[in-house]
């Protein structure tokens, strides 16, 4: 009897997660459908009659996507590479070391964690026109890591937190300076943490809008989400393309997270619970 | 003497690790924030800045523009918490059920928060959009054609739109961060309301529920925070219009100093966006200082 309770408790809970799912998960299947539809069959029906894959080689050979798609790629890579150099190191230390400032560098690090980027934006602007940075890669590598790197520390300091001391001291008894057991010990027994690290920084850098906006005027510079906001209302770009623009947009991400689900949400948890 | 000496070293060997970082965040994020602010007291007139004082605060406080702003901007902010909350709460509390396969489940329903607002908004454009977008064509299909609407092109509907979206997008950080918090709550204090008589609604009241807390109010005000400066789905997807009526305190801001061409009023705007944003800071280390303590 309890056992047929159970049973029937247990079917209600995947009928009611298999509900929600389909509900949340509606807007991207619709997404893929419009991207898939031949024009002259465009909002006929939500599954076409024919599906195509000409929309997204329209995509392909348009430089006005593409062009910003490599921008997105190579900032976010750059982002990504810097944030976690500079970030395992500062948690490194924040995690091992007992210093006077550390509090002062978790406020710190909590604090720009939340200051609102539209007024960051009004001394960037002034200040990366003065060094002629203006509408290039290297003015978002900069300001996007301003944006990646407080969660990424915490992220490491969470996950070097966990590792035992005593695996370092063997390694300092044999004469290894605190770097050595760092990049020799402690680094690889992290890399769980690291890639989550980076691939959350990489995510941020490649979903960022506002200063791709203010900082970039031209194809050579600009990142993918602002080409999006473009394309916008662009009549010779029909909602077809857009759809399957927007799709590609996602792609790295999906590709990425269902590759590496289960590192990147224990790093998720490390830095946003206990941060 | 040896001794000093390696003590003296040891101090200072948290140095190289962490000092780039730290100047990095300082000269990057911390000093950027004050020489914004600061521009919020000069005014530059025929290439010679003066001070003016709280000039440009009260122009921003005549302002009914920033009023509306700063009341779309809590609407948005407070239901995309509220909504976060409840369907994470929903689906944090299904995945704990101790279902099979649950990283599958907890991957799948983590999708929409891979997607860039950037994308997201344009996707939600085409939903809202008036003849031939989901939404419509679902209401239609079940018979509510009177309910159809220009969605994103009205005064009334514009701001609770993008709110939906909002919330449809970032959900999942909930989801994971409160399931993570469930599955530090002990077992033994479920069997303990099992052996009583209890089921699942006196275990969610009398034990998820105040376990669940401490997690509850950091995450929801550090979400809170996030998504008070956020400016991507606004500005893509209406522009804060029409007529303002989706209009934020972040595309209003950015509207001051990028069509205007006014930084100091923007800065002043952004000293009140900190001080707005100040209030729910301390709130956030009250609260958590608090639960700490207990």
């Amino acid at each position: 009897m309890a056992g047929r309770r159970k049973k029937r408790r247990e079917i209600l809970t995947y009928i009611a997660l298999s509900i929600g799912i389909v509900i949340v998960l509606a807007p991207v299947f619709y997404m893929v459908m419009v991207a898939l539809t031949p024009h002259d069959l465009l909002f006929d029906r939500i599954i076409p009659e024919r599906v195509t894959f000409k929309n997204l080689l329209e995509v392909f050979s348009n430089d006005n996507i593409m062009l910003p798609y490599r921008n997105s790629f190579i900032i976010s890579s750059l982002t990504a590479l810097i944030t976690l150099f500079l970030a395992s190191l500062a948690a490194y230390g924040l995690s091992r070391f007992k210093f006077k400032m550390s509090g002062m560098f978790i406020v710190m690090i909590l604090f720009t964690q939340i200051i609102p980027m539209e007024i960051l934006v009004l001394s960037y602007f002034p200040f990366l026109k003065t060094a002629g940075l203006m509408d290039t890669w290297v003015a978002l590598v900069l300001v996007d890591t301003t944006l990646t790197l407080p969660f990424c520390i915490l992220i490491l300091k969470t996950i070097f937190d966990g590792i035992p001391k005593e695996i370092e001291d063997a390694a300092k008894v044999d004469g290894c300076s605190s770097f050595k057991t760092f990049t020799r010990v402690t680094l690889p027994l992290s890399w769980g943490g690291m890639l989550a690290a980076g691939i959350f920084a990489f995510l941020m850098a490649w979903q960022e809008f506002v200063y791709g906006l203010t900082f970039t005027a031209s194809l050579e510079a600009r990142p993918i989400t602002v080409a999006l906001n473009l394309l916008i209302g662009h009549y010779v770009v029909s909602w077809e393309e857009l759809m399957a623009t927007s799709f590609l947009t996602a792609l790295p991400l999906l590709v990425v997270f269902a590759i590496f689900q289960g590192v990147f949400v224990r790093g998720m948890i490390a830095g946003g619970v206990k941060g | 003497m040896a001794l000093i000496k390696s003590k003296t070293l040891r101090k200072a060997e948290w140095m190289p690790f962490t000092l780039p970082a730290m100047l990095f965040l300082f000269a990057a994020g911390v000093l950027p924030l004050f020489v914004s602010l600061k521009m919020g007291f000069f005014e530059e007139m025929r290439g010679v800045e003066s001070f003016v004082g709280l000039k440009h605060y009260a122009w921003a406080l005549n302002q009914k523009p920033f009023w509306s702003a700063t009341s779309h901007s809590f609407f948005f902010s407070g239901f995309t918490v509220l909504g976060h909350l409840v369907i994470g709460m929903g689906f944090a509390l299904l995945l704990n059920r101790g279902i099979k396969a649950l990283s599958f489940w907890r991957g799948v329903q983590f999708a929409p928060w891979l997607f860039p607002p950037a994308a997201v908004s344009v996707l939600w454009i085409l939903i809202y959009q008036d003849q031939y977008g989901l939404l419509n064509e679902v209401l239609r299909g079940v018979g509510l054609a009177s309910w159809t609407t220009n969605w994103l092109g009205m005064p009334g509907t514009a701001l609770v739109a993008v709110t939906i979206t909002s919330i449809w997008n970032w959900y999942p950080f909930l989801t994971l961060t409160l399931l993570a918090g469930m599955q530090n709550i002990p077992g033994q204090l479920y069997e303990a309301v099992e052996v009583d008589g209890g089921g699942a609604w006196r275990k969610f009241w009398f034990i998820t529920l105040p376990h669940l807390l401490p997690v509850i109010l950091t995450i929801c005000l550090l979400d809170f925070l996030w998504t008070f400066r956020f400016f991507d789905m606004a500005w893509i997807m209406t522009h804060g219009g029409p007529a303002k009526s989706s209009e934020v305190l972040a595309t209003y801001v950015y509207k001051v100093a990028f069509h205007t061409y006014r930084f100091d009023r923007a800065a002043a705007i952004g000293g009140l966006i900190v001080i707005f944003m100040g209030v729910f800071a301390v709130l956030y280390l009250l609260a958590y200082k608090r639960l700490e303590q207990k």
